[in-house]
């Protein structure tokens, strides 16, 4: 069941990394067109400033989850790699339940911001005038799929498993 | 606040977290506030900045660069002008880091691109070792400094101060460093094997250089020219980038994925670090800390040259058992209203804390371009630290330099 469980969390995680790369491919041709669009056809896309600004936000979150699969969020091991190896386990796992109290915390906050805009129905100051719940709601998605790895973790520690190898330092 | 952002840290916590953590624990301790109203509003307000744009766009030009014969380029074009140099071809480790840095933005991938090709060349060649391994960690480090530097786009954001201001500060004070090392390396060095070559081997070399420069060329000159800002220059960038790997038949639909992802893990390292940043230093104002910080250091009666000594040998300390943005994102807040009340411009703030940054690369027991060597090549972390120690001497000295002389920095300003 635990190794269910954290197989569809990786998986979560995984359309998560996938769905980063599209907003980061589309920050790159959206820059692109616009620069294309504005010296040749002398035509500003209306829209490329404000969305520029949602792409980065949910380049910036949205692979959260992944990024902790795979170990690339940075931790300070100096004094951790010193703690005997048969207390390790412990602190492994005080840090993953930690990360996913704080996560979570973080995720309902973002969550909950995203839903009171979309019941008070705001919208951006820009011409295209784009309800902000849309990007709102969006970024909530990296820091939710940042403590499902953190419950897979703890999961993957509680059943015996070694948890990922971090990005030491 | 510190104490609890210490033992997090100690235990293993990661910093992004940590200083998510110390922020929300600290309002929700001391401040009778909806913490996750503030949080959400901030990074919302914080993150959504088309600014940033930049970030993502020159990560990705890396990694699409790192996956390129780039490197190889590099050593065969540059290798017929600086064989006949005192030091040889250890200068290529500068030059190329010199030139691989105005391309991508990070030291990581600085070092790790040019040491991946040099060190075994120069190997081969019967060079110093130690010269070659400090040189490319030194010389490494340049990636932070020398423009388009993804630490300098966050200190950018983080104090409000203009991305271009920053990249042009940046640029003097790059190539110094790189000469200054060139400097050394000839006087460490001595004559070297090799010999001059032919002007038609030169020549021939400028063409492997073409790559780099016409790049570099697009970059800054689309920024120069007005055609671009300084986020769509690094979209350029991107488009230049992806010429070049189809240029160099280096281009697959998997070579494009790994960068794409690449991009995503470093993207998504370096915002929940910055978004942990952006939300603490709106705590710490909240709780007045900078202004508290002032008064206690005004209180010392340290005259602006010995605020700068004292922080820099702060820094160092830090430096030696943390990355480098994290030590820009959490000591930010408190650091630059400390530096502003002593006279000091936050562009010169800027180039000061990338430096002292660029320190820490190279100063042990954690020292990314030291691991990244390590992997590399399988030395100690002690024989890497010990043979990159003259180039943390050089920038130590270079700091020296700068607080004497601001101008170096400002001069455009």
């Amino acid at each position: 069941m635990i190794v269910r469980i954290c197989k569809a969390i990786d998986h979560i995680c995984d359309a998560s990394g996938a769905l980063t790369a599209f907003y980061i491919a589309a920050l790159a041709t959206l820059a692109m067109v616009e620069i294309i669009c504005r010296n040749i056809l002398s035509y500003s896309i209306p829209f490329a400033t404000e969305y520029a600004g949602y792409l980065v936000i949910l380049s910036m979150l949205t692979g959260l989850g992944w990024a902790m699969k795979e170990g690339a969020h940075i931790q300070v091991l100096l004094l951790h790699s010193r703690i005997p190896q048969r207390f390790r386990p412990h602190t492994d796992m005080a840090t993953s339940i930690l990360g996913f109290i704080v996560s979570g915390f973080f995720a309902a906050a973002l969550w909950r911001f995203g839903l009171t805009t979309w019941t008070q129905g705001t919208v951006s100051y820009f011409p295209s005038q784009t309800p902000l719940a849309y990007p709102q709601l969006l970024m909530a998605i990296g820091p939710t799929t940042l403590c499902l790895a953190c419950l897979a973790r703890i999961l993957r520690l509680h059943s015996g498993g070694r948890a990922q190898e971090e990005q030491a330092l | 606040m510190v104490f609890l952002f210490i033992v997090l840290l100690g235990a293993g916590f990661w910093i992004g977290m940590a200083l998510l953590a110390v922020g929300a624990g600290s309002l929700s301790l001391f401040r009778d506030s909806d913490v996750g109203a503030f949080l959400a509003g901030d990074m919302w307000r914080s993150l959504n900045a088309p600014e940033l744009a930049a970030l993502p766009l020159f990560i990705l030009m890396g990694e699409l660069l790192y996956r390129t014969k780039l490197a190889d380029a590099l050593f065969e074009g540059l290798r017929p002008w600086l064989s006949g140099l005192r030091g040889g071809l250890i200068h290529t480790n500068v030059v190329a880091c010199t030139l691989f840095a105005a391309v991508s933005g990070s030291s990581a991938a600085t070092t790790a691109t040019v040491g991946r090709i040099t060190l075994k060349q120069l190997e081969s060649r019967g060079y110093s070792r130690d010269l070659a391994l400090g040189s490319l960690c030194g010389a490494g480090t340049l990636g932070f400094l020398i423009p388009p530097s993804i630490i300098l786009i966050i200190y950018g954001v983080l104090a409000d101060t203009s991305i271009i201001d920053l990249f042009v500060a940046g640029i003097v004070p790059g190539l110094v460093l790189a000469l200054s090392y060139m400097v050394y390396i000839a006087i460490a060095a001595g004559r070297q094997p090799g010999g001059s070559a032919s002007w038609a081997e030169r020549l021939k070399g400028l063409a492997l250089l073409g790559p780099v420069f016409g790049l570099i060329a697009v970059v800054i000159g689309s920024m120069y020219a007005g055609i671009a800002g300084p986020t769509e220059a690094a979209a350029v960038g991107v488009f230049g980038a992806l010429v070049i790997t189809i240029i160099q038949r280096s281009a697959s639909l998997s070579s494009l994925k790994d960068a794409l992802m690449g991009t995503v893990r470093t993207c998504a390292m370096i915002g929940l670090i910055v978004a942990g940043a952006f939300f603490l230093s709106k705590v710490v104002a909240i709780f007045q800390l900078p202004q508290a910080a002032a008064d206690m250091i005004s209180g010392l009666g340290l005259s602006p040259i010995a605020l700068i000594a004292l922080l820099l040998v702060f820094y160092v300390a830090l430096g030696m058992v943390m990355d480098g943005l994290s030590i820009i994102v959490m000591t930010l807040p408190i650091a630059l209203p400390l530096v502003q009340n002593a006279g000091f411009d936050p562009v010169w703030f800027g180039i000061f804390i990338v430096i002292v940054v660029e320190m820490s690369q190279i100063t042990p027991p954690v020292g990314f371009n030291l691991f990244i060597v390590q992997e590399m090549t399988g030395e100690s972390i002690a024989r890497i630290a010990r043979a990159s120690l003259p180039f943390f001497l050089i920038i130590a000295a270079f700091v020296a330099v700068m607080t004497l002389f601001p101008g170096l920095i400002t001069w455009h300003l």
